[in-house]
């Protein structure tokens, strides 16, 4: 950019450097100065090419910075005010001196020219016109004489063609003379003439005599002859071009023995030196004089046209200095505004060269400084948000790790930040309520409200800790998650907190398998092994004793026995059945289509007495379920065999049995509902009611249901029963997720970042 | 400034309203050969305006300029120029003697005339002036040639030369004569 101004400069300088030779040039050439004298046409159109080339180059720059300008380009308006003042201070002087010059050239040219002078050269031109006058006059009266004389001697007859001699291949005639060559040599002698010649009427040339040996005598003037046919003497003064001025004169030689065949003598006299060199003196003087007078007011529009251009010239270069100038002044601040604006938009890497040391060299040394701070200061703030961004990244990856849910919720109740595994645990995107309450969260997935609302009310209690299980029936089926609460210290986080929870489903079920898997194997050893000795025991008393009893006593030690051996059975089937519900054995998951294994079930209680009523309502499009067949086979028969045995002995059960297909908050299940009209729940609702050796029945073994809540469980499947609300009689809820099999494989941890 | 510009003003106002560019034209060119040598006798059809009698009253000359040019004609291309010959013919006023002088500044040869209008009549059928040798001539198998009167500004003295390039009255040039030359 410097460079392109410093090269601009360079060019408008040497360009001014010519335009300036130019005008000194021109002015020489007004001056008549015959060496420039050629080239003031050249330089003219040259001088106004130049200032045209100005004026373009300052309606460039003039359109640059109108720009700049409507940009509000920074220094553009000192631009223009520095501009402004130059070139008042340019114009101003310049258009005085310009108006004063042209004054004082015009009176100058004026002065040139006076009356007096003029007078003065006219009376000398006259004086000279005067004194030639007198000459001629004298010449011509001689001529006269000369012709009087002749006209009583005798000349020339025989006219020599002159034509002849004048053509450029002509040689010499030889003529013969009437009138000889010695009378005219001597004629001319006495006259005093440099040439005298003797002409026919017809202006053939009869005879010559010249002083100046030249062989050709000269042409007589063409209004010669004409004058004389006229009857008028001819007398000329005529300016030759190497012998100044001569005298010519022309008369008639009258014939009186000729008549109407008179001769002409014509003669050409010499001015004398001095008086010719004079009169060609004033004769160039005069017409340098009248000259210039006639080209006075040319003159002045010419010194005019050049001053003109002088003052063009110097306006249009200071106009053009102004331009350069008031660019470099602005320069500076040009710069410091662009870097104003680099450290605006927060670059403080930009430093601006100081190219002078004035005041703004000092401004822009400060500039660099602030800058050079700001940096710094920016680095360390980089450093210290880099640190903190690997904390909160470091943190975020493990938050992101962790297979427990952590989520923060604001004071309000918003969410406002959680971990993958809150999603993982849920089975929603919960990320995408991250500043929403979690009010939210419960209308989205309604499933969800037994989680949300707990979580709700710990932050409506405004405990500082607590902890909590929750059970909700979810997308992977019933879960169970641990939840934690933990109000945060922080001072800028007062009143939130945060919660982490666990899902603890599988840990749940592992730990209640292992217990009952202890319990079962205890009854094995503790119970089931001494049954088979006493049963035998009991048989071998039977076998051995019974028949050295009486009758009486015989039936007595038969009833005994045989109790002691029913019983160690019932303990048996109890020992095994409770050995089945303990280790059940590996679930074979297989496409399975629920309606016809319903119908299969239900076929077996059919023509048992009482007959039973049963009513089906089996969805038409019921989706296959991927599970255990055999083991919801045992399901169904549990539970068809409750119903049964809840309606009194010899009564007609009802049982209605309901599948459909539910598609709730994005849970795909199966639901089975048994209705029975029996005698229905103690309470409303028993959650106790699954529990192993939980039963209302008199003979029931209490693990029936046990093993149905543990086999629905394995198919991440949930159960409830409650007292109907329309009749008298039980309702059990059965839902089955599909793709249980996804559901029995349990949470998968998974990598992950923080949502905030 | 002011001045300037008026007397600018005054100077084209009174050049266009000073009428139209002289009338000038070459009527016709006579050509001979003598001792080798190719002439040409033009004829002019000319006069002088009044602005150029007032500068040659004043004691200005003007400077005729009469070029010729003799070319070979060439297909589809310009003409090739074979010889080109300038005269030019000085007319001035000698205050002394009241005459006026032609002055021919190629060959030196001058003519002075009482009256203006014997000069201009001699200008309009000026001697035959030569233009090429034969020799050079009869490389070329046709010729043609061209000729043009007109006024030298850049003799005239240099205050005048804005005026003149200015006033119609001033401009007096001629079309190019054109003729075939037969050897």
């Amino acid at each position: 950019m410097i460079q392109r101004g410093r090269t601009t400069a360079l060019v408008v300088m040497l360009l001014g450097i010519l335009m300036l030779a130019a005008l000194v040039l021109m002015a020489s050439a007004t001056r008549n100065a015959t060496r420039f004298d050629h080239l003031f046409s050249f330089l003219l159109i040259g001088q106004g090419l130049g200032l045209v080339l100005f004026s373009l180059m300052i309606g460039l720059n003039l359109r640059g910075l109108l720009r700049k300008l409507r940009r509000g380009d920074p220094g553009s308006r000192l631009t223009l005010r520095m501009l402004g003042m130059f070139v008042a201070l340019a114009m101003l002087p310049a258009i005085i001196i310009y108006s004063f010059s042209l004054d004082f050239l015009r009176r100058g040219v004026d002065s040139w020219f006076d009356v007096e002078t003029e007078a003065a050269l006219t009376d000398a031109l006259d004086l000279s016109k005067y004194a030639l006058d007198i000459r001629m006059r004298e010449h011509l009266t001689q001529l006269s004489l000369a012709a009087t004389e002749i006209s009583t001697g005798g000349g020339p007859s025989v006219p020599l063609d002159l034509s002849l001699l004048r053509a450029p291949d002509a040689t010499v005639i030889s003529n013969s003379w009437d009138f000889g060559a010695p009378e005219l040599d001597s004629l001319r002698n006495r006259l005093g003439a440099e040439e005298l010649v003797m002409l026919s009427r017809e202006g053939r040339i009869l005879g010559a005599s010249s002083s100046l040996n030249e062989f050709v005598p000269s042409e007589p003037p063409g209004p010669l002859m004409l004058q004389l046919r006229q009857g008028r003497n001819y007398i000329a003064l005529e300016p030759q071009p190497e012998r100044g001025l001569v005298i010519q004169a022309g008369v008639p030689v009258k014939d009186p023995q000729m008549a109407g065949r008179d001769r002409v003598l014509y003669a050409i006299f010499p001015v004398s030196q001095r008086p010719n060199e004079l009169a060609s003196n004033i004769q160039a003087a005069f017409a340098k004089y009248e000259r210039l007078v006639y080209l006075r007011e040319k003159l002045k529009l010419s010194f005019t046209l050049i001053l003109t251009l002088v003052l063009f010239f110097s306006i249009t270069s200071a106009v053009l200095v102004s331009f350069y100038a008031s660019r470099r002044l602005a320069a500076p601040i040009h710069k410091l505004a662009a870097g104003t604006r680099a450290v605006a938009s927060g670059d403080y890497s930009v430093r601006i060269p100081k190219d002078t040391r004035d005041d703004f060299g000092v401004l822009v040394a400060s500039f660099n400084d602030m800058t050079s701070q700001l940096q710094s200061a920016q680095a360390q703030a980089r450093a210290s948000r880099d640190a903190l961004e690997q904390q909160h990244a470091y943190l975020a990856a493990v938050l992101g790790n962790l297979s427990s849910g952590v989520m923060t919720i604001s004071r309000e109740g918003e969410l406002r930040t959680c971990n993958p595994a809150c999603e993982q645990i849920l089975g929603i995107d919960l990320a995408s309520f991250v500043g929403q309450p979690l009010g939210a969260v419960e209308r989205m997935h309604a499933f969800l409200e037994p989680f949300v609302q707990t979580i709700t009310d710990a932050a409506q209690e405004m405990l500082a800790e607590w902890n909590k299980e929750i059970v909700f029936f979810g997308r992977n089926g019933r879960q169970h998650v641990m939840c934690r609460g933990v109000a945060l210290a922080a001072a800028d986080a007062a009143g939130d907190f945060v919660v982490v929870f666990d899902d603890l489903t599988g840990l749940v079920q592992g730990e209640r398998d292992a217990a009952w898997s202890e319990v079962a194997r205890r009854l094995a050893h503790e119970i089931k092994n001494p049954l088979t000795p006493i049963q035998l025991s009991a048989e071998r008393l039977r076998h051995k004793y019974l028949q050295r009893l009486d009758s009486d006593d015989q039936d007595a030690f038969l009833r005994l026995t045989s109790t002691i051996v029913q019983q160690v059975d019932a303990m048996k089937r109890m020992v095994n059945t409770f050995s089945d519900y303990a280790r059940p054995p590996k679930p074979e998951f297989d496409a399975v289509d629920l309606n016809e294994l319903i119908r299969n079930v239900l076929a077996l209680y059919r023509g048992i007495q009482p007959e039973p009523e049963l009513a089906l309502d089996l969805a038409d499009t019921l989706p296959t379920l991927h599970a255990d067949a055999t083991r919801l086979r045992q399901v169904l028969n549990n539970l068809i065999k409750n119903a049964l045995e809840a309606h009194a002995e010899g009564e007609s059960a009802h049982i209605s049995v309901t599948t459909r297909e539910r598609v709730d908050d994005h849970l795909h299940y199966v639901e089975l509902e048994i209705l029975d009209a029996g005698s229905g729940l103690e309470h409303d609702s028993a959650s106790d009611i699954f529990a192993p050796y939980v039963t209302h029945k008199e003979k029931g073994t209490g693990l029936g249901l046990a093993i149905v809540k543990k086999i629905i469980e394995e198919h991440g499947g949930d159960i409830w029963i409650e007292n109907r609300t329309d009749r008298r009689g039980a309702r059990v809820l059965l839902r089955l997720p599909m793709r249980a099999d996804e559901a029995l494989s349990g949470p998968k941890p998974k990598q992950g970042a923080v949502t905030t | 400034m002011k001045r300037f510009l008026r007397a600018l003003a005054v100077t084209l106002a009174i050049s266009w309203l000073g009428g139209p560019a002289q009338a000038v034209e070459v009527t016709s060119v006579e050509t001979f050969t003598r001792s080798g040598i190719l002439f040409a006798a033009p004829r002019f059809a000319l006069d002088l305006s009044e602005d150029m009698q007032a500068a040659l009253d004043a004691g200005v000359g003007l400077t005729i300029n009469v070029d010729m040019e003799v070319e070979h004609p060439v297909d589809f291309w310009f003409d090739e120029s074979v010889a080109q010959t300038r005269h030019r013919y000085r007319i001035e006023r000698h205050a002394l003697s009241e005459r006026y002088l032609i002055t021919d500044v190629t060959r030196g040869a001058r003519w002075s005339f009482r009256e203006l209008t014997e000069a201009l009549s001699f200008l309009r059928a000026p001697p035959a002036m030569p233009i090429a040798e034969l020799e050079t001539l009869e490389q070329f198998p046709t010729l043609s040639a061209r000729a043009q009167i007109r006024l030298d500004v850049q003799s005239l003295p240099a205050p005048m030369r804005l005026a003149v390039y200015l006033s119609p009255g001033w401009w007096l040039s001629s079309d190019w004569y054109r003729w075939e030359i037969a050897l």
